[in-house]
């Protein structure tokens, strides 16, 4: 048994002596090494594995010319390869590293450039719906503009028929002294009277109106007699019917300020004083209208 | 073979004692080897690194790396230390080896992802005009 196993051991011996000598694995460690060297990416990107790959093969091909223990040389030989391989690989995944960096850089580049065109199409477009409300604005403006210009037309127009109807309810006549209305007739002073006859209530109410609608103007009014009875007692029946019409346009509203009273005794007859028919038209009350403001005054006292 | 070998080398220490002279010159090389602490600490390292990155590529060589290791480790427990060194060196190697296959898989991957969102930005880039 003793004996069997130092044979045994012999034998292992013996093949350990007698392996060969790692030809194999020398000749994989040098394609292995041959393969890293001429690859240009390993020589740029992993020169320092590849000097390692380099130093390795270095030390199995002494052991081999040493000849060296052929497990030596095949171990080696075989960190020789691996290194190879490590070196190999190494280059690539720097190469691989630096595709990515320069994809991060162009990835960079166009996602700003992506973010700035957004922005730009965001201005646009706020730039666009400001403009947009702009117009939007300024022709509801024109329109609201319009809408009162016409509005205002109308009034103005309305006011003229209406005092175009007033006047001519009122026989308004215009001479250089402005707007002159004659009320009287026989309606609206008995002889010698200075009390407004209802007769005369309307004519009144038509002036009135007149004088609301156009408030810039003011009036005057001249009061007149027949010749009955002396100048004196004419001139003061003639201001007192003057006063008269200012006291009942007052009543109905009108600023006292805007009116001016005269008495113009039996001057300036209209019809012959020497008929009934002819003293009641004299007897009466003129109203003269100052200009419209704006209007050129054409002054004078002719009548 | 080399783990024969080795094996070889360690009963040859009893045979030494028996006779053979010649068988002596060899051995010497064998027996005179210090414990491969500083190859063990290298490949323990290696396998380290290499161990969070190999899960899909490297896996093979990480696995070799690791039985490797344990068997330079166990070597070194018993003595064998010429043994111990050679594994541990074939270790940190194979370890090193399996985590540059692993990175370069990784990289790889993330490229071919950046290059695909690359595409699609430089798309998105032509369909936004100018």
């Amino acid at each position: 048994m003793r004996q069997l196993a130092a044979v045994a051991a012999s034998v292992l011996v013996a093949a350990c002596v007698s392996v060969p000598p790692a030809n194999n694995e020398m000749d994989n460690a040098r394609a292995a090494y041959r393969l890293a060297a001429s690859n240009q990416q390993v020589q740029a990107r992993a020169p320092v594995e590849l000097q390692l790959a380099q130093r390795a093969l270095g030390e199995a091909e002494r052991l081999q010319k040493a000849d060296a223990d052929p497990t030596m040389i095949a171990h080696s030989a075989y960190l020789a390869e691996q290194r190879a391989r490590i070196a190999i690989k190494t280059g690539e995944l720097r190469e691989t590293e630096a595709a990515m960096a320069t994809a991060g850089e162009q990835r960079s580049r166009m996602q700003a450039e992506l973010s700035a065109r957004a922005r730009e199409r965001e201005q646009a477009l706020t730039q666009k719906r400001d403009a947009d409300l702009q117009i939007k604005q300024a022709r509801i403006a024109a329109e609201q503009a319009a809408a009162e210009k016409r509005a205002s037309e109308e009034r103005a127009s309305q006011l003229n028929s209406e005092v175009s109807r007033l006047q001519g309810e009122l026989k308004a006549r215009e001479t250089d002294r402005g707007t002159v209305m004659t009320l009287g007739n026989d309606v609206l002073f008995d002889s010698g009277a200075s009390v407004l006859k209802p007769g005369g209530r309307k004519a009144i109410d038509n002036l009135a109106q007149l004088m609301q609608k156009q408030p810039g103007r003011s009036v005057e009014i001249e009061g007149f007699a027949d010749a009955t009875g002396s100048p004196d007692t004419n001139r003061k029946l003639s201001e007192a019917r003057a006063a008269a019409v200012k006291q009942a346009l007052v009543e109905r509203g009108v600023d006292a300020a805007r009116i001016q009273t005269r008495g113009m005794g039996s001057s300036f007859p209209i019809a012959s004083n020497e008929t009934a028919v002819g003293r009641q038209l004299n007897r009466r009350v003129e109203v003269v209208f100052s200009p419209q403001p704006g209007t050129p005054s054409a002054g004078g006292t002719a009548r | 073979m080399i783990t024969y070998v080795c094996k070889a080398c360690i009963d040859l220490s009893d045979l030494q004692r028996a006779s053979a002279i010649a068988l002596a010159v060899t051995l010497a090389a064998c027996s005179s080897t210090p414990p491969p602490k500083e190859q063990i600490q290298a490949a323990r390292a290696a396998v380290s690194q290499a161990q969070p990155v190999a899960m899909r590529d490297g896996v093979a060589e990480l696995t070799a790396a690791q039985i490797k290791l344990a068997r330079a480790e166990q070597d070194m427990e018993r003595g064998d230390n010429a043994q111990a060194r050679m594994l541990a060196e074939q270790a940190e190697v194979d370890a090193r080896y399996a985590w540059t296959i692993a990175e370069n898989a990784r990289v790889q991957r993330a490229a071919a992802e950046a290059n695909q969102s690359a595409k699609q930005l430089r798309d998105e880039l032509e369909r936004s005009g100018k």
